[in-house]
């Protein structure tokens, strides 16, 4: 009989705590990336800058992406390519690209180029291991054209070895590329 | 109170392993109808064996060494007419005969409470004490597939979920100990907290069983019964161990039970378990980072008086289960590539350690039953129980304190009281109120919304026997309210839902010496589950967004179930049909098109209600060709049609066949020898709908399996093994309701050694 009292007490007890349900913190993903921008500083003309966003301030799934811009290079041309990655759903905003960076060896960013021709893109930066991460490069165009550039990145931990296929995406993101 | 603390080990015991047929246990106690008291020196004598015992003091007795079928018991007793009571022996069994000590009302001998819970029309399975043994260290949902009409929906070898006639998670309601388990049972991954070394007997109930059991029960119900109480002295203990070649793992269980020589009315028991394993190896490749470890506790101490009796018990279940690495993927360009590779595409050297992405629980149950006698009319039986589940799951990305992604602690109040009148004209019952709270709270990534959910139903049921006819009815009335709270930066709204349904089911049996025939129908009930209506977003790993729809209704289940069995000497056929219209069926449906999101396209799932129709057939049939050799036989077959949208239901079991034979024998020194084999075949699932899958069902598969065992003498104990082998030719398949099937095959051969080891002290009379 005792043992049916201090059950019934333990369950008093745990309904009066309820107000732990009725007051849920509020939901933000933390690490989330919303934003993906490029960078790109002519390299015979520091004063040549361009910046692309790809922007999905709500994250996956909601309302569709705000901006998704068109990257368009002058043919035969290098540039410094630099990639930022950004939580815009905050503020202030996250930055995303500085954790990467900080966790190089689990990171590493992808440029698909299609047709390879357009573009080069060549790893400039590395990780503790002196692998790339691919957040500091040069890009360098010959003809002009038009095709689609790919920003990948990759979640890599302990598996890092360079190929693109394996480990978890956090990014994603496929530019219209046009070179003039 | 205190023992409770002092308690936390291990098992009884009782049973002497066998894999034996004629080795079975009928165990039970007779009591005086009226005063409920014990009937010391009743004569218990088996027409069949033309063996016999008489009842001690506490009027408990014991038949050993029994055969399977049916068993007539002719019980007397000093003042009492002696009556004959048929009971079918399939496992070890405990009844409780109730003799009719009034000489104006001589009329039967009585069954009012027996082990297996459930004695109604629905088509219902066990898996004894003996058997228990023989797959000992495995999960709960691989032991179920043993049962004809029991799948089990899997997330690796790790973890597996029951599924009956094609229905699981909130469809299919686990019992353990009189308690409903009650956690995120909503989640495809998300296994059973269930220890299966505490339980003496597993009972499945299919069909709808929601009368007696609530909401939930449409797909049935899986009954974990405790081994009885020891009515000795002495106290009772065991040891089992496993082995397990695949994945280098092992499990150990102790088990202790006894009764208080001080406080004769006190009785204990006591379990601990242990299960460990590295990462489970394919024929070609080992799966990378699916190492598990488990471990387990559970007591509780009963008192007994002449006019009530009550038991506390306390049980906690504790698991880290890792998640294959090569399946936590971000997004479906990941998911194309993770297809077309033939070998997963993280592949590690064999390891027992865990790492992201895992899911770490801990399961804690304390319950309190008690029965009191209500004068000579009946007994009032009141169970109460507290639960608390904690699920904690880490994905690849690392949040910023270290802590879990995802962090679910749902706790679980709930009370029960039935009074169960005495037999009148033939006719037992029950009529019961039962009330539940739950809380819910989410830290971390959001998934599921917290909530408050209070749920009330009162029941009414009855039996009526009379050989060989016995018919039942029942009906029930749940009403639930379901608050949940959202928090979106700025303000908490709360959203409260409302849902009441009416259960009920009827039943019709026959019974002859040979044949015995019923026929169920009956229909239960379900609300949408909480990720079913407020789910929102990506469920991580799985690259998939989904959306709960918020204004989605109860799912209710129109279940027909019609059952025959035959039993000869020789001959034993079990034949069980089923159809099962389900009313607003909650299923997710893919969207069109998938999202475009800054990691890749994601496809975008949608819960939809539907009327589905399930229909299916379970054989089973066994053959003696001679002494103590038998064949088997087996089918399972199930078709889940889309009334409303005219297509097949995806992630729906297919047809299984299944063969064997069992060779009892005994060599030269008298010693005991099972050896068995079976052969299983899954045909592939051609019945999906036109909806795009990831990749098609795999093919079909044929797995054999072998075991032998026997008994080895230690002066006085009996030490019983057996060594098994699955899938035994080392076959690399996939199998359709595994969720790794995208990514890797399923486990190759495992070679198991399992030994149970019984201890019994002394029998101290002071």
């Amino acid at each position: 009989m005792k043992n049916t009292l201090i059950i019934a007490a333990a369950a008093a007890m745990f309904i009066s705590s309820c107000k732990d349900a009725e007051t849920p913190q509020p939901e933000n993903e933390s690490e989330l990336i919303t934003t993906v921008r490029l960078d790109l500083v002519n390299q015979s003309d520091t004063t040549d800058v361009s910046t692309f966003y790809f922007r999905d301030n709500d994250g996956p799934g909601g309302l569709d992406p705000l901006q998704w811009d068109t990257v368009r290079l002058a043919a035969g041309t290098t540039y410094d390519l630099t990639i930022a990655l950004l939580d815009e759903s905050t503020l202030p905003n996250g930055d995303i690209s500085a954790e990467v960076e900080e966790e190089g060896t689990d990171h590493q960013l992808f440029f698909n180029i299609d047709p390879a021709s357009l573009l080069a893109v060549d790893y400039n930066d590395s990780d503790d291991n002196g692998d790339p991460v691919g957040l500091v490069n040069v890009a360098t165009t010959s003809s002009t054209g038009a095709g689609t550039l790919t920003v990948i990145l990759k979640h890599q931990p302990g598996i890092k070895d360079g190929n693109q296929n394996t480990g978890e995406t956090d990014v994603e993101v496929e530019f219209v590329l046009e070179v003039l | 109170m205190k023992y409770l603390f002092f308690i936390l080990w291990v098992l009884p015991v009782c049973v002497q392993a066998q894999h034996d047929s004629c080795r079975l246990k009928l165990s039970g106690y007779v009591l005086d109808k009226q005063s409920h008291e014990a009937l010391a020196f009743a004569s218990v004598y088996l027409s069949q064996s033309e063996t016999g015992t008489i009842t001690d003091l506490d009027g408990h007795f014991e038949l050993n060494d029994l055969c399977p079928g049916d068993a007539d018991l002719v019980i007397s007793h000093l003042g009492c007419q002696s009556r004959t009571f048929r009971v079918q022996l399939t496992g070890d069994t405990a009844y409780t005969f109730h003799l009719e000590h009034d000489s104006r009302e001589l009329n039967e001998v009585v069954v009012t409470e027996h082990r297996e819970a459930y004695t109604g029309s629905l088509p219902t399975s066990s898996i004894s004490s003996v058997r228990l043994q023989a797959i000992s260290g495995k999960p709960l949902g691989t032991m179920l597939k043993e049962v004809p009409g029991v799948w089990t929906l899997q997330t690796g070898p790790s973890i597996a979920k029951p599924m009956i006639h094609g229905l699981h998670s909130n469809r299919v309601l686990i019992v353990q100990d009189g308690v409903r388990q009650e956690g995120q049972q909503w989640g495809s991954e998300h296994a059973p907290e269930i220890d299966p070394y505490t339980a003496g007997e597993i009972t499945l109930i299919q069909g709808a069983a929601g009368v007696r059991y609530g909401s939930d029960a449409i797909g049935g119900v899986i009954l974990v019964q405790p081994p009885p109480y020891p009515t000795d002295t002495a106290v009772h203990g065991s040891i089992s161990l496993a082995a397990f070649s695949n994945s280098l793992g092992g499990s150990g269980a102790t088990r202790w039970s006894g009764q208080s020589k001080k406080l004769p009315a006190m009785q204990w028991r006591a379990t601990g378990s242990y299960r460990l394993g590295g990462d489970a190896a394919t024929p070609n490749y080992r799966l990378a980072n699916t190492a598990f470890r488990e471990n387990n506790l559970s007591g509780a101490v009963k008192w007994s008086k002449a006019a009530w009796q009550t038991e506390l018990g306390y049980s906690r279940f504790s698991t880290d289960l890792g998640i294959l690495s090569a399946s936590h993927i971000g997004n479906l360009t990941d998911l194309e590539i993770a297809l077309q590779a033939d070998t997963p595409l993280i592949l590690r050297d064999f390891s027992y350690y865990i790492q992201a992405p895992y899911q770490h629980i801990v399961h804690q149950v304390i319950r309190s039953f008690s029965t009191f006698r209500t004068g000579d009319i009946g007994h009032l039986d009141l169970n109460i129980a507290y639960q608390d589940n904690h699920r904690q799951e880490y994905d690849l990305h690392r949040m910023s304190d270290g802590g879990p992604a995802l962090d679910l602690s749902i706790g679980t109040a709930l009370a029960e009281a039935e009074w169960k009148h005495r037999s009148f004209m033939h006719t037992n019952g029950s009529i019961g109120i039962s009330a539940m709270n739950q809380q819910n709270v989410w830290t971390g990534r959001f998934f599921i919304p917290n909530f408050i959910s209070n749920t009330a139903g009162v029941f009414w049921m009855e039996n009526w026997v009379s050989l060989p006819w016995k018919a039942e009815a029942g009906v029930r009335y749940d009403v639930r309210k379901l608050r949940s709270f959202r928090n979106d930066g700025e303000a908490i709204t709360e959203t409260t839902r409302n849902f009441s349904h009416l259960s009920w089911s009827g039943g019709i049996g026959w019974q002859q010496e040979r044949l015995s025939l019923s026929f169920n129908s009956g229909s239960a009930w379900r609300s949408p589950s909480i990720n079913e209506l407020y789910a929102a977003g990506l469920h991580h790993g799985a690259a998939a967004l989904e959306y709960g729809d918020p204004d989605l209704q109860i799912e209710t289940s129109w279940q027909n179930s019609l059952s025959a069995k035959w039993e000869s000497a020789r001959l034993q056929i079990d034949l069980g049909a089923y159809v099962n219209l389900m009313d607003g069926f909650i299923y997710l449906e893919p969207q069109a098109p998938p999202a475009l999101t800054i990691a890749g396209a994601f496809p975008v799932f949608a819960y939809k209600q539907t009327n589905a129709r399930l229909t299916g057939m379970d054989a089973k049939i066994s053959y003696t060709l001679f002494r103590e050799f038998s064949l088997e036989a087996g089918a399972a077959v199930l078709r889940a049609w889309d009334i409303t949208n005219n297509d097949w239901i995806i992630q729906m079991p297919s047809d299984r066949l299944t063969g064997g034979f069992h060779w009892h024998f005994h060599d030269g020194r008298d010693q005991g020898w099972d050896i068995s084999a079976g052969i299983t075949h899954i045909l592939e699932q051609s019945r999906v709908p036109d909806t795009e899958d990831y990749a098609p069902p795999p093919a079909a598969y044929t797995l054999v399996r072998m075991e032998a065992g026997s008994e080895l003498h230690w002066g006085n104990t009996v030490v019983n093994w057996s060594l098994s082998a699955d899938n035994l030719f080392n076959t690399a398949f996939r199998d359709y309701l595994d969720r790794y099937r995208y990514f890797a095959d399923e486990p190759g051969r495992d070679i198991s050694l399992h030994v149970f080891i019984p201890i019994q002290t002394k029998n101290k009379t002071s």
